[in-house]
């Protein structure tokens, strides 16, 4: 049964979408978090690598430049003919090796390990110049000015030579890492875009697939409910037709009740009270059966009534309701007014057709038998008016009132059922202690309202 | 469906005012009879929601209602002697305090009945409103 309701396919879809709308949303979430991760890798490594490289190749620059300047003041120092300046000259150099040592130091302190070897090397001939330079400083003029140029042209020019091509070793040694680096951040960024396309190559197949499945599925459902809603639709229409046929069927067998009783047992039981009220014997029994006959011809008169007034379709609804005004005041004491009101603004009959006649009589019938029943009215009124295309009916009494909300009885629905077939609709308004009103609006058949215009 | 409230009261008028927008009913609020009058002539049906409490000499008023303009009046508590009188008067529906936008529904409803033609799918779901309720 479960399966032509089609419970399953809802149960094993809500677990297929589950899976698969998880799914994408796992995937696009590992996807954004391996592109932040590698994003951020590279962004550090460039930054990294751009400032090491800058930071070096300045300190690689200023080495260069401070060997370029203290060469250069080797060179006057020992060509320079002018003797008096040599000890300013001295100074002056000394300080600028310093300077390049400085730098050197700087240079090794940031080396890279394929630099450290040519650094050595550069310190170790630096040294050595040095230690020629210095050499000079306790020559005398004459000798700088015959042993000057031979120093500087066959030891020290091919020592600073030497650091030169050194320097642009350690150089490029620095432009192939950075270059390095940079490959690899590319290779980096390239290996991100490729999982990138293909990761949102699937989760747009899964989506466009979970997307496919989704409408097919909504598509189904709302070929189930559509099918489920025709059931029902049908279901009420025929639990309606069935009501209304029961309400006909009841009308019906109550008419024909009635009539039987009043046409075939009171006729005969009034000729046999007429044939005993022909025998003239005193006879205490046949008092007794004369008595108990007239009660039981009044008690079915009663019955006929009640099922059916005869005077609803020989007299009509307004002669009906008096009728049973009247009988609810010998039954239980209850005085209760009628406020009738046609279109024609009398209290002439209404002349409304018969189910509407049957519909207001039995919903009246059973309100105030709930008034006698509950209420503990003194009175109730009735209120009748026909307007343009409806009829208001109102049921009230003074009695000890209820709260509808709470109380709903099943003469209650009874009332609510027949109302319903007619279109209408019934409202009750009480509260405890003030009454209550019962106001029921039918609308008017098209038919019966041409009869009520042409009447007004 | 128009609808045409004589009230002074703010919450009155904004309680049937929301039921109206609910329904796409035309709305307008007149100060007193006269201008209801006018209204209401403009117009060839409709529904009169009044204010008892802002009503003078309402029983004139019901007596003189028009036709194709049933007459909801707005009561403030419920006592059933002083609503009957209303009926007897020319009151098509009463409702009292405290004015829900379920009661004013339900009076709406009920003076649509005649004039609508229902759908079988209308009645259906109205049916199956009314059943919902009775529980």
């Amino acid at each position: 049964m479960k399966r032509q309701l089609g419970f399953p396919i809802l149960m094993g879809t809500r677990w297929v979408l589950l899976a698969g709308f998880g799914g994408l949303l796992l995937l696009l979430a590992a996807l954004a978090f391996y592109s932040i991760v590698v994003l951020n890798k590279v962004e550090r490594v460039d930054q990294d690598e751009t400032r090491r490289f800058l930071t070096h190749s300045a300190s690689v620059d200023q080495l260069r430049d401070r060997l370029m300047t203290s060469t250069a003041e080797v060179r006057d120092y020992l060509l320079d003919r002018d003797r008096s300046a040599m000890e300013a000259r001295r100074r002056k150099l000394t300080a600028a090796w310093r300077g390049l040592e400085s730098s050197l130091k700087i240079c090794e302190a940031s080396a890279l390990p394929g630099q450290g070897a040519r650094l050595a090397k550069i310190d170790r001939d630096a040294s050595e110049y040095w230690r020629l330079v210095q050499s000079t400083f306790n020559w005398t003029g004459a000798a700088l000015d015959s042993g000057g140029y031979d120093v500087l042209s066959r030891q020290l020019d091919p020592t600073r030579a030497r650091i030169l091509l050194d320097l642009d070793d350690v150089r490029r040694i620095d432009e192939n890492h950075f270059d390095e680096a940079f490959a690899n951040s590319t290779e980096e960024i390239a290996s991100l875009k490729s999982r990138l396309r293909g990761t949102i190559a699937t989760a747009l197949l899964l989506g466009l697939g979970l997307a496919a499945f989704s409408i097919w599925q909504v598509i189904r459902l709302e070929q189930i409910a559509q099918t489920r809603y025709n059931a029902l639709t049908e279901a009420y229409q025929e639990q309606g037709r069935l009501a209304q046929r029961v309400i006909e069927v009841q009308e019906q067998e109550r008419k024909s009740l009635a009539r039987e009783l009043h046409d075939e047992v009171s006729q005969s039981l009034g000729a046999m009270l007429v044939d005993l009220g022909n025998i003239t014997e005193r006879n205490p029994h046949l008092e007794a059966a004369k008595r108990i006959g007239n009660e039981t011809l009044n008690s079915i008169r009663n019955i006929c009534l009640l099922l059916r007034p005869s005077m609803l379709d020989d007299l009509g609804l307004i002669a009906a309701l008096h009728w049973q005004a009247r009988e609810t005041l010998r039954r239980s004491g209850i005085r209760v007014t009628i406020s009738a009101e046609g279109a024609t603004g009398d209290d002439a009959d209404l002349e409304l057709p018969d189910p509407y006649r049957t519909t207001v009589y039995r919903v009246v019938q059973e309100a105030l038998q709930n008034v006698v029943r509950h209420s503990e009215a003194k009175q109730a009124q009735i209120v009748i008016r026909r307007e343009q295309d409806r009829l208001v009916v109102i049921v009230q009494d003074d009695g000890k009132g209820f709260n509808p909300e709470v109380t709903r009885g099943l003469g209650l629905l009874g009332m609510e059922e027949r109302v319903r077939r007619l279109d209408g609709s019934l409202q009750i308004t009480s509260e405890p202690g003030k009454g209550t009103i019962l106001s029921l609006l039918l609308p008017l058949p098209a038919e019966s309202r041409r009869i009520g215009t042409a009447a007004a | 469906m128009n609808v045409v409230l004589l009230s002074t009261s703010k919450d009155r008028v904004d309680a049937i005012r929301a039921a109206s927008k609910r329904r796409g009913f035309p709305f307008t609020v007149v100060g007193d009879p006269e201008q209801a009058a006018h209204s209401i002539g403009e117009t060839a049906e409709g529904i009169f929601v009044v204010d008892a409490e802002s009503t003078p000499h309402l029983d004139e008023l019901l007596k003189g209602r028009s036709p194709r303009w049933p007459i909801l009046v707005l009561a403030t508590r419920f006592d059933s002697s002083a609503w009957v009188e209303l009926f007897k008067a020319g009151a098509s529906e009463v409702i009292g305090d405290p004015l829900s936008a379920h009661k004013v529904d339900a009076a709406f409803e009920g003076f649509l009945r005649p004039l609508a033609t229902p759908s079988k799918v209308h009645t259906i779901w109205r049916t199956l409103a009314d059943r919902l309720r009775v529980r």
